[in-house]
């Protein structure tokens, strides 16, 4: 209800007086950037004990059933590319079409540490002790956005303040992930994702929606230095098998990546019109 | 592109010439080696205890064969399927299909549980059931191997020096009841679980009382049950292995159906006679039709004794009769679902002609008939007042009469309860 209410709320905005003038390329600016991408909340959070074996109340798990993200992504901070074009309706209302990529790798250390300190060490039937070291690797998550953005623009001097709505699609990348158990010193066995009754997910395609706050300052006529803070929200339930080679362990696992990033991006746009000639115009 | 279509030949001709395509033998470990054989070319959808129950519970799909020597495909059927939810370690010890026994040879076991650690965790092994000197055992592992034969002590995790951290356990299968079961009033049914060395059975009736009995020891794997009265009642069986180990109890509902068959016949010159047990018919056609009973879907008739044709479709059932001859049937009640619900035996028979020579008689007389059995006869007097005598006879035997007064006499000849004669005799000096 929610992204069907904001996706008209964009378009209602959109009328035909917007796009009425003649000389379309003269208002439209195109423009790059790149920074940080910052995980926030869930995204960032830690947590190890959705990824336990469940069992049943009083009792322990034993393993980890894989490496679950819904109360904690584990995101750590990331980089971030962008591209936009913003079409300045008015001398105050822009629309902007964008597409940012964020990259952040997973901090695996937490769940490691919990295996190492919980599930490493057994007592063989002579009451001897034996390891089963077991790494957990992970690949980053990699997001693509596509997103709209109806914004204000504000002018104090030379200098531009941008405000945006943003709504779009989130094409996230599922993070695959394995933990790898050395049961021997010759025999290392994989518990990961993998396709049971269905497919291990690819791409978890999500609606997202955020804001946008940017600082424009013209370096020339046509060309504008951006500092931009980019906040991006979706979420992404999704399901998979989690099995593990030459053992009778596997999972039926439903979680949910909830993706909170905040870009902070430095970028140049280029304004096909002039400034000064714009200006006049308006 | 050349090298590309090559790659891609030699890939499609090594799956071909091997007719495999679950992993290759070297990583499972196959090979005589190892004192293991594949037993099936693809993974399939399930594990080492889904694997193990569908073995012992007829739980694959058709076509499914562990064969050594040309390996093919072997699945098993929903419940045991590993998407399907079949993940619990824990089946054999919670199942009442199943019962741990202790101090039993690996021929005697046929599932055994073991754990190693948390990684690889608990695995489930079959015997195979056609070995039992020197037992092979049956291995899957995950849903990523093929099935793999081998000997007891060769799994995948021993072969690659896993170490276990618990003891083994042993489990036999014994089966499972019915959930219901129809038995007639009157007949014996046997229930039965399997009979496994190290298991210990004990058989009660648990519900109403008086309405079946036990006709066999009820200390063993099968259990004989009469049905005495009209009802229902449960009876279970506790089903014993290691001591300190909890039993496991089945239950199964007896019904005793409140069904009985009944109707009537007709005879070539006489019609409606109510059937009984034994019905004496006269030679012809004889037709039989059978009363509707609540429940009973149909009835099915079969002979089981004598050779006369006849011709039967549910509730009614024609025939010829021949002079002395005679023909018996067991008809069976049949509920839609096809359960006994009522049987009954009935028996049609004509003994021929009968006659008395010589008549008038001074001396014997006999009675000429094609009967070959023993015959009750009774000479009643009507002319004079004397006793009734009573006489065993067989046909053409002589039966004197010397010392018999002279006079009118009613000769009756029976057999069984059927009088099959009755005529005057007039004794001359």
């Amino acid at each position: 209800m929610n992204k069907a209410f904001l996706s008209l709320l964009f378009l209602s905005f959109l009328t035909s007086e917007v796009f009425s003038q003649q000389k379309i390329m003269e208002k439209i600016e195109l423009g790059f950037s790149g920074g940080l991408a910052v995980p926030i909340g869930h995204f960032k959070a830690i947590s190890v004990a959705p990824s336990l074996e469940p069992v049943p109340p009083g009792s322990k798990p034993r393993r980890f059933q894989g490496f679950l993200k819904n109360e904690g992504g584990q995101a750590e901070l990331g980089y971030s590319l962008g591209l936009n074009l913003t079409y300045h309706a008015t001398q105050s209302l822009f629309v902007s079409f964008n597409y940012l990529q964020t990259q952040h790798s997973i901090d695996t250390r937490p769940h490691q540490i919990f295996y190492d300190t919980n599930f490493k060490s057994d007592l063989d039937l002579n009451g001897n002790v034996f390891e089963v070291p077991g790494r957990l690797e992970s690949d980053s998550y990699r997001a693509n956005l596509f997103y709209m953005g109806l914004g204000y623009r504000l002018l104090f001097n030379r200098l531009e303040v941008r405000f945006a709505g943003l709504v779009g699609i989130n094409n996230l990348e599922f993070p695959f992930y394995s933990w790898t158990y050395q049961i021997s010193e010759t025999t290392a066995i994989p518990l990961r994702p993998f396709p049971i009754d269905g497919p291990v997910p690819t791409d978890l395609r999500e609606f997202t929606y955020g804001f946008e706050a940017k600082l424009a300052y013209p370096l020339s006529q046509k060309l504008n230095l951006n500092l931009a803070a980019t906040y991006l929200r979706s979420d992404h339930p999704h399901e998979y098998w989690t099995n593990t080679l030459a053992a009778s362990i596997g999972y039926k696992i439903q979680d949910e990546i909830r993706y909170r990033n905040l870009a902070v991006q430095f970028g140049i746009s280029f304004r096909f019109e002039e400034k000064n000639k714009k200006d006049q115009i308006q | 592109m050349k090298r590309l279509f090559f790659s891609c030949f030699l890939l499609l001709f090594g799956i071909q010439v091997n007719g495999q395509s679950c992993g290759d033998n070297g990583y499972w470990k196959i090979g005589s080696q190892f004192g293991t054989q594949r037993l099936s070319s693809n993974c399939g959808d399930f594990i080492c205890h889904g694997f193990a129950a569908a073995y012992w519970e007829n739980g694959f799909t058709s076509g499914s064969s562990l064969n050594p020597t040309t390996p093919g495909t072997v699945n098993v059927t929903a419940p045991y399927t590993f998407s399907g939810g079949f993940t619990d370690q824990y089946y054999f010890q919670n199942s009442n299909k199943y019962i741990q026994v202790c101090n039993q040879s690996l021929s005697n076991v046929d599932v055994i549980t073991q754990v190693f650690g948390s990684n690889p965790g608990s695995h489930s092994l079959v015997r195979d059931k056609f070995t039992s000197i020197s037992p092979k055992f049956i291995s899957k592992y995950g849903t990523e191997s093929p099935v793999i034969g081998h000997k007891f002590d060769s799994t995948l995790y021993e072969l690659n020096n896993a170490s276990k951290t618990e003891p083994d356990k042993y489990y036999v299968y014994v089966a499972n009841l019915k959930t219901t079961e129809y038995l007639p009033k009157d007949q014996i049914k046997t229930i039965s679980l399997l009979s496994k060395s190290g298991v210990t059975y004990s058989w009660s009736i648990v519900g109403q009382t008086g309405i079946v009995s036990f006709t066999s020891p009820s200390n063993g794997a099968s259990i004989s049950i009469k049905g005495d009265s009209f009802g229902t009642t449960q009876v279970k069986v506790t089903i014993s292995g290691c001591s300190g180990i909890p039993p496991k109890e089945q239950i199964i509902t007896i019904i005793v159906p409140a069904v009985t068959i009944s109707g009537t016949y007709t005879t070539s010159n006489s019609t409606n006679h109510t059937l009984g047990n034994g019905n004496q018919v006269t030679s012809g056609n004889v037709s039989t039709y059978l009363n509707s009973s609540p429940g009973v879907s149909n009835y099915v008739w079969q002979r089981y004794q004598g050779n006369l044709s006849f011709w039967a479709h549910t509730n009614q059932m024609h025939f010829t009769m021949q002079s002395g001859n005679y023909v018996s049937f067991r008809i069976y009640a049949r509920s839609s679902g096809n359960d006994t619900l009522a049987v009954r035996n009935v028996t049609y028979y004509n003994y021929g002609s009968f006659s008395l020579y010589p008549n008038p008689s001074s001396s014997t007389i006999s009675i000429k008939s094609d009967y070959e059995g023993i015959m009750d006869m009774e000479l009643i007097p009507l002319s004079t007042i004397s006793k009734m005598h009573t006489f065993k006879v067989s046909s053409d035997e002589k039966v004197e009469l010397k010392e018999l007064p002279r006079g009118e006499y009613l000769i009756v000849v029976r057999i069984g309860e059927d009088i099959v004669l009755e005529t005057r005799l007039l004794k001359n000096e």
